[in-house]
């Protein structure tokens, strides 16, 4: 079974060619592509703290009981576990102050002319039904017109008159590093999840507790919480588990979790 | 940097561009689709250790097909298909060649010929078309028989073609067309 040739590779220059070669050439612009690849580091960066203290909380469960060993497992976990709040800290300081340099500095270092293109036909395209006389085309615009051939294969050169205008108070990439952390913060409750269903409680344990101090803005508390709760009481340490209950109610939980936490603390 | 992130790093290098673009031939505006396109990569960040080497391709387009299609259920007027024949309505205020088009406006024209498409045809027209997926790979990544996946193609090119056409005719009627 052979696939049939490519219209874009029509050399006819039909109008299906040029209107495929126009759309294969669009390209996100730099800044975009630039803040993924912060959250990538910093995904990557959480990802890896909790994998490095999810062994480091195996190889603590594992050692209960031999008390030479346990500390020096503990030490282990301790260095790893500020190590990776270190590499975290990094990441996001790094991505804030690149944010502040794309977000405040000057224009002429801001942006790529293709950056600065892309700015200007995504602000045009935001205001599509609003757009003034001889302000650049709406990119997304209702009523398309046919392209004009010779414009289409001249392109590139074209793009680079187009006006460059930039949104300076647009805060894209805080937005971005935030998802990206909102990503990692579920991915580490996730593992705590996984083993309070595979009932390691104490591996659970030991895989939320850096929580608080790898995700200051704590999104996801009241889950980590109750899972925390629901090892505690697994593991038959009433007390944490009660203390850990009558912060969920205070915290306002309804539903299933409400209803476990008041089990916890009994009538 | 670890290996996960170098590899997720490497990815994002090798596909973001074509990732992106599918999610915007797929409808998504800009915005979106750089939201979007960056969740792609995330997913495959936090689940780099379960993709299979050779796969990672395989693996984003996957993901971005169903971010699409999620994002298209969540719209408030979700894009129905036309017939051909509704589509004569769109080049009314077309401008003649005359008023200088460049790239933006081919995307725009090509962009509601693809939102007028039944998106079954639409997404196998944009990964062969632009993202240059051969119909096996095409019918791996929607898990479909490879017989079914060209013969959807083929459909989707004569509907492609088809509306085109009908846009085309109407300029030459109006001389704006060699």
């Amino acid at each position: 079974m052979t696939d049939p040739e490519r219209l874009s590779k029509d050399t006819g220059n039909s109008l299906a060619a040029l209107l495929l070669q126009a759309g294969a050439r669009e390209r996100p612009s730099a800044a975009v592509l630039s803040r993924t690849t912060r959250a990538i580091a910093i995904t990557a960066t959480a990802v890896a703290a909790a994998a490095v203290v999810k062994s480091a909380g195996s190889a603590s469960a594992a050692s209960v009981g031999t008390t030479s060993s346990a500390g020096a497992t503990l030490g282990v976990a301790a260095v790893a576990k500020w190590l990776a709040i270190g590499a975290l800290g990094g990441a996001v300081a790094m991505s804030s102050l690149q944010a502040l340099t794309v977000e405040h500095g000057p224009q002429s270092k801001r942006a790529t002319p293709a950056a600065s293109t892309n700015a200007a036909v995504s602000k045009s395209e935001k205001r599509s039904t609003k757009a003034a006389p001889g302000v650049s085309e709406p990119i997304a615009s209702a009523e398309p017109s046919l392209p004009d051939r010779a414009t289409l294969v001249e392109a590139p050169k074209a793009r680079s008159a187009e006006p460059v205008t930039i949104e300076p108070t647009k805060p894209a990439v805080p937005e971005r590093a935030e998802s990206a952390l909102l990503a990692a913060e579920v991915h580490l409750v996730e593992q705590g999840r996984a083993a309070v269903q595979r009932a390691a409680f104490a591996e659970a344990i030991a895989q939320l507790e850096p929580y608080e101090r790898l995700f200051p803005r704590r999104q996801l508390l009241t889950e980590v919480l109750f899972l925390r709760m629901e090892s505690f009481n697994r593991l038959g340490n009433v007390e944490r588990a009660r203390a850990l209950a009558t912060q969920l109610l205070t915290l306002g939980v309804v539903g299933r979790q409400a209803a476990q936490a008041r089990e916890v603390l009994g009538p | 940097m670890s290996k996960p992130a170098d590899a997720a790093q490497v990815l994002v290098r090798s596909h973001f561009e074509g990732i992106w673009r599918l999610l915007r031939r797929l409808g998504l505006p800009r915005a979106d689709a750089d939201d979007a396109a960056q969740q792609v990569f995330i997913l495959a960040c936090t689940r780099m250790a379960a993709i299979q080497p050779g796969s990672e391709r395989a693996f984003l387009y996957g993901c971005a097909l169903k971010i699409a299609a999620k994002w298209r259920a969540l719209q408030k007027k979700p894009v129905q298909p036309t017939a051909t024949g509704e589509l004569d309505g769109i080049d009314d205020d077309v401008p003649s060649l005359d008023e200088l088009v460049d790239q933006n406006r081919a995307r725009a024209l090509l962009d509601v010929v693809l939102k007028s498409m039944p998106s079954e045809l639409r997404t196998v027209f944009v990964l062969f078309e632009l993202e240059e997926f051969g119909s096996h790979e095409i019918a791996a990544l929607l898990g479909i028989p490879r017989g079914t996946a060209a013969s959807r193609l083929r459909r989707a090119r004569e509907d492609f073609a088809k509306r085109l056409s009908r846009i085309e005719s109407r300029f030459r009627f109006r001389g704006t067309v060699a």
